[in-house]
């Protein structure tokens, strides 16, 4: 812990808490050789461009542990767990999106080193495809942050990262896992380290028939009943290449690419087929250079997102393509506790919808054609960001804003200035305002029939402040965290039919979210035993504003499908060769009508995990159990979607692992 | 650090405020009632909660889920599109949940179900045993047998067909996503006929002189108008066609007790003597920020119900107008209704 001290002068005080959570872990799994520290020390300071804002906003950050206990799950079982983000979710292994401090699925950012990589034609991400794996830093920032990520940071941004450190040695893993309703998962990677060059591989498959039992809380008669036509297929290789190829640079190239597929059920017909293909593939590469106070990095991205639908009953084929190039100059100037970020970005986007026409007798269906449509956006972005320490490193300053330009629409600029005073050695207070905006998805714009080339921008208009309590003493350690958050969000997207009946997106609505989240962690570290507790609770009203309509009985209600009390609580305990992971989550009511008069009741879900891991010479064994809904509880998160009672699944993984001798890297 | 902690405290705490609904208030409505109303309530598409509501105008009460409350708190499924009642039963069609759920007319029990199709839309009742049951996607109108409330056979067809109505052993189908309404010999089974009135044709109504109308939404992107045509069932001829203007969508076709006087909604609710040539160029109740979604006359006191759908995840208000187009009064339904039987 001493060393914890010396940075404490250096660094942020943000920084150092986050550093106390690393150095934790990566003190217990000394023989893990995690060497996130090192990396931390490197990244943040050089290319994070993050760093200009987080000391006055709230961002919570996954340690090393929990993200290696979700190693087989996808990202919205870990954010639905472990955070009080609502998840919601079409039944397991469906389609998740989020709702992030009372905003819709369109208003959580989903960044992956950066870059953006929602969908742009549904202007949001489904949660249930990525895997967690794939990943080695997740974090989440609360709030607006168009001013740093662009469109869609409203409600808040999840940060995706892969990390590499270099002079690692050789390591490769292999993990197979056996759960219930027949799902087998496997995933391997091999990672090579070496002194100016690393390599990383992971890819995985998993599969499930995915039929699960449920009570139908709808049908007295018959309620016992089993999902079907829900079995999925998923698999995914992740390519990272980091090489160093000057003191003072690198390049990084990362490949993901992946394919999901679903057959989606539908819980209250007998007849269904309809099935989802996903197939995602992700490029990015940039390249670092430092010379003297100045860090740029330029990134390139390439996405490419098809997402194939079809219901054969219904006769619908639809298949959808975007392609999204990025380009982005971003660099970092540091003058003693003075700091300046700007750039600038341009981003294409390429759709195609590809659907079969509308069949008008049935006899000539065999001979039906493919319709297409294509459409462009071009985004042209310029950014700059200011930060300050100043007083002693008592008080953090940041300012910076956005402006983008786009193809379609004017887009106003955005911005965030944020402040962090430390009022005494444990505690510190933080306040930040921010400006966030959405631009419209391509459906919004180009659907046809319906669609609204003339929709302008939802705004985000938000302050928050926040107090933060650090505090550790020996092995012990507390920190407690409290938020209040306010926002008005203007010229909010909702299509309803226009005066010609045809479905039509319009900015009408207007919804004003706030509430408090708190965060509170109590921990104990020393040798062989380290216990962590956390209790994050959420309690967010997001109502609506606006009248639509004289009948419309709206005003004042709460936003459909967003809980205002969330809470969620978990044990870790690592004990010499057994960790143990005990989470528990409290959803309150969701309303499924927008005048409030219809609701889903509350739920209450725990999860168990642990593992026994051992290591002889340079092999490592784990054996891991988990339980999900352990006291098999019947639930639901959107209406008519059951979510599966108790089950399980037991695995092992096997690292072999050759270090090197330590160096650290001479960047 | 105590003070600390109080700060922390209450933030916590400050945030305990009552998470539960209030229940709405149940209202009692006598089911014996003489002139009840059915309120058809779609529900939102894949949450199950299409329902049917009964309002008595006597009173002016209403039970939003009839159903749910006649039969043990279960709930009647996904999209409910349509009710029809024959022979004692009442036969309602749950669109996204592929069945017919029979209900007895008199206490709304379910007796059975009639499992079995791709997307029932509506049912019309042709003999004491047999019916017929149009669908959105299938390529058949399914043939019902009303004894055993199973699938007897079906009549291959376009898809999308809608409502039906059958006079002199003719079943007339329209068929939303063609030119066409089809006409079906209804002791063979057999489409013998086709007539051309319009695209999007999925409304109709027989007049007192017997002569059918039908009402077809037009497709604007495909710059096909809608119509208004009446048709000679026994020719089979178009007597009478009337093109609305090309962006307009006209739906849900209705006809007063007797059967002199249409009804549709386009952009607010327009009224039409069958005598007349012309379409009326402006609308008996104008919808203004309003969203009509359902329309239908009581044929008890010519009385104008019309459903305003909101933003299809509320409840709908009802309003109820006379037939002069003056407004009487206005209660909740279920969610986006979209139409009513009257009793």
């Amino acid at each position: 812990m001493d060393c914890l001290k010396t940075y404490t002068s250096s660094f942020s005080y943000f920084l150092v808490c986050f550093l106390v959570y690393v150095f934790n872990i990566s003190n217990i799994n000394a023989q893990q050789k995690d060497t996130s520290i090192h990396q931390l020390n490197e990244v943040t300071i050089s290319e994070n461009k993050q760093q200009m804002i987080e000391s006055s906003k709230k961002i919570t950050k996954f340690d090393s542990l929990t993200l290696t206990n979700y190693n087989t799950s996808t990202l919205a079982d870990l954010l639905s767990n472990q955070s009080t983000i609502h998840i919601n979710t079409y039944g397991n292994g469906n389609i998740s999106t989020t709702s992030m401090r009372g905003g819709n699925a369109n208003h959580t950012a989903l960044l992956w080193n950066g870059l953006n990589i929602q969908n742009a034609m549904l202007g949001q991400a489904d949660l249930s495809i990525i895997p967690v794996l794939f990943f080695n830093d997740v974090s989440i920032e609360y709030g607006g942050g168009s001013a740093m990520w662009g469109s869609g940071a409203i409600g808040g941004s999840i940060h995706l990262k892969n990390k590499l450190a270099f002079n690692q040695g050789f390591k490769t893993k292999l993990q197979v896992s056996k759960g219930s309703f027949g799902t087998i998962k496997l995933n391997s990677g091999i990672l090579l380290s070496y002194n100016k060059i690393v390599s990383n591989t992971k890819l995985y498959i998993n599969q499930s028939e995915n039929n699960y039992a449920y009570k139908d809380t709808a049908d007295k008669e018959y309620p016992n009943k089993t999902v079907k036509h829900a079995n999925y297929t998923s698999k995914g290789l992740l390519e990272e290449l980091s090489f160093l190829i000057h003191p003072n640079q690198k390049i990084n190239i990362r490949a993901w690419y992946q394919n999901t597929n679903r057959h989606l059920p539908s819980y209250s017909s007998i007849n269904n087929n309809k099935n989802q293909e996903d197939e995602n593939l992700k490029l990015n590469a940039d390249w670092n250079f430092t010379k003297r106070n100045l860090n740029s990095t330029i990134r390139l991205g390439y996405f490419n997102d098809k997402l194939n639908f079809s219901d054969s009953l219904k006769d619908i084929f639809s298949k959808s393509s975007v392609k999204t190039f990025i380009t982005e100059n971003d660099n970092i100037y540091q003058l003693k506790n003075h700091t300046l970020n700007f750039g600038i970005n341009y981003t294409q986007y390429n759709s195609t919808l590809t659907e079969k026409e509308p069949s008008i007798y049935s006899n000539i269906s065999a001979n039906q054609s493919f319709q297409s449509t294509y459409h462009h956006l071009y985004k042209f972005s310029l950014f700059a960001a200011y930060k300050i320490i100043c007083f002693n490193s008592k008080i953090h300053y940041n300012l910076s804003i956005r402006k983008e330009f786009t193809s379609q629409t004017y887009i106003p600029i955005t911005g965030n200035t944020g402040i962090q005073y430390q009022l005494t050695k444990h505690l510190i207070t933080k306040l930040n305002f921010n400006k966030s905006y959405r631009q419209p998805t391509l459906n919004d714009l180009y659907w046809n029939p319906g669609g609204n080339p003339n929709l302008k921008p939802e705004d985000g208009y938000e302050m928050e402040g926040g107090l933060e309590y650090r505090y550790t003493k020996n092995h012990f350690g507390l920190s407690m965290e409290a938020t209040y958050f306010n926002r008005h969000t203007k010229n909010w997207i909702i299509w309803l039919p226009n005066k010609d009946n045809i479905w039509s997106p319009k900015n009408i609505a207007e919804v004003y979210s706030r509430g408090t989240e708190t965060k509170t962690e109590l921990s104990y570290l020393n040798e062989n035993l380290l216990i962590k507790m956390i209790l994050s609770t959420s309690y967010i009203l997001s109502t609506y504003q606006k009248t639509n309509g004289e009948n419309d009985n709206s005003v004042g209600r709460q936003l459909i499908f967003t809980p205002r009390y969330n809470g969620q609580a978990s044990l870790l305990i690592k004990y010499k060769h057994f960790n143990f992971l005990f989470n528990s989550n409290y959803t309150g009511y969701r309303f499924t009508a927008t005048d409030n008069s219809s609701w889903l009741n509350p739920y209450y879900i725990s999860n168990f995990k642990c593992s026994y891991s051992y290591s002889i010479n340079t092999v490592n064994t784990e054996l891991f159990c988990n339980i999900n809904n352990l006291f098999n509880k019947t639930y639901v998160i959107i209406s008519n979607n059951p979510m599966p009672l108790r089950n399980y699944e037991i695995g092992i993984s096997l690292t072999y692992q050759k270090t090197k001798k330590e160096k650290l890297p001479t960047n | 650090m105590k003070f600390y902690l109080f700060i922390f405290s209450s933030f916590i705490f400050s945030s305990c405020v009552k998470d539960k609904p209030q229940e709405p208030i149940k209202t009692t409505v006598s089911v014996n009632s003489d002139s009840k109303v059915l309120v058809i309530n779609e529900g939102n598409f894949g949450w199950g909660v299409g329902s049917i509501s009964l309002y008595d105008p006597s009173s002016n009460a209403i039970i939003e889920d009839y159903y749910k409350q006649q039969n043990n708190n279960s709930t009647l499924g996904n999209v409910c599109q349509s009710i029809t009642k024959y022979n004692n039963n009442y036969y309602i069609v749950m669109n996204n949940s592929n069945k017919i759920v029979v209900v007895n007319t008199s206490d709304f029990v379910k007796k059975a179900t009639i499992n079995g199709f791709n997307s029932p839309r509506y049912i019309l009742p042709i003999t004491y045993n047999k019916a017929y049951v149009s669908d959105l996607y299938a390529n058949s109108i399914q043939i019902v047998d009303l004894n055993t409330n199973t699938i007897s056979g079906s009549i291959p067809s376009a898809k999308s067909t809608e409502q039906m109505v059958s006079l002199y052993n003719k079943a007339f189908i329209t068929c939303s996503n063609s030119d066409y309404c089809y006409v079906i010999n209804t002791t063979s089974d057999i489409i013998t006929d086709s007539i051309n009135v319009g695209r999007g044709n999925s409304s109709i109504c027989i007049d007192n002189q017997s002569k059918i109308w039908i009402l077809s939404t037009g497709n604007s992107s495909q710059n096909n108008t809608g119509k208004l045509c009446r048709v000679d069932p026994i020719t089979l001829q178009i007597e009478l066609s009337l093109n609305f203007l090309n962006s307009q969508s006209p739906n849900k076709l209705c006809i007063n007790k007797t059967r002199d006087t249409l009804y549709y909604l386009n952009n607010g609710v327009f009224q039409m003597p069958i005598s007349s040539i012309t379409l009326p160029s402006t609308p008996l109740i104008n919808q203004g920020s309003k969203v009509y979604y359902g329309l239908g006359i009581n044929p008890k006191d010519y009385h104008i119900y019309v459903a305003d759908a909101i933003d299809y995840v509320q409840k709908s208000k009802i309003e109820i107008y006379n037939p002069n187009g003056s407004f009487i009064t206005k209660f909740n339904a279920g969610i986006i209704s979209n139409g009513f039987m009257f009793e």
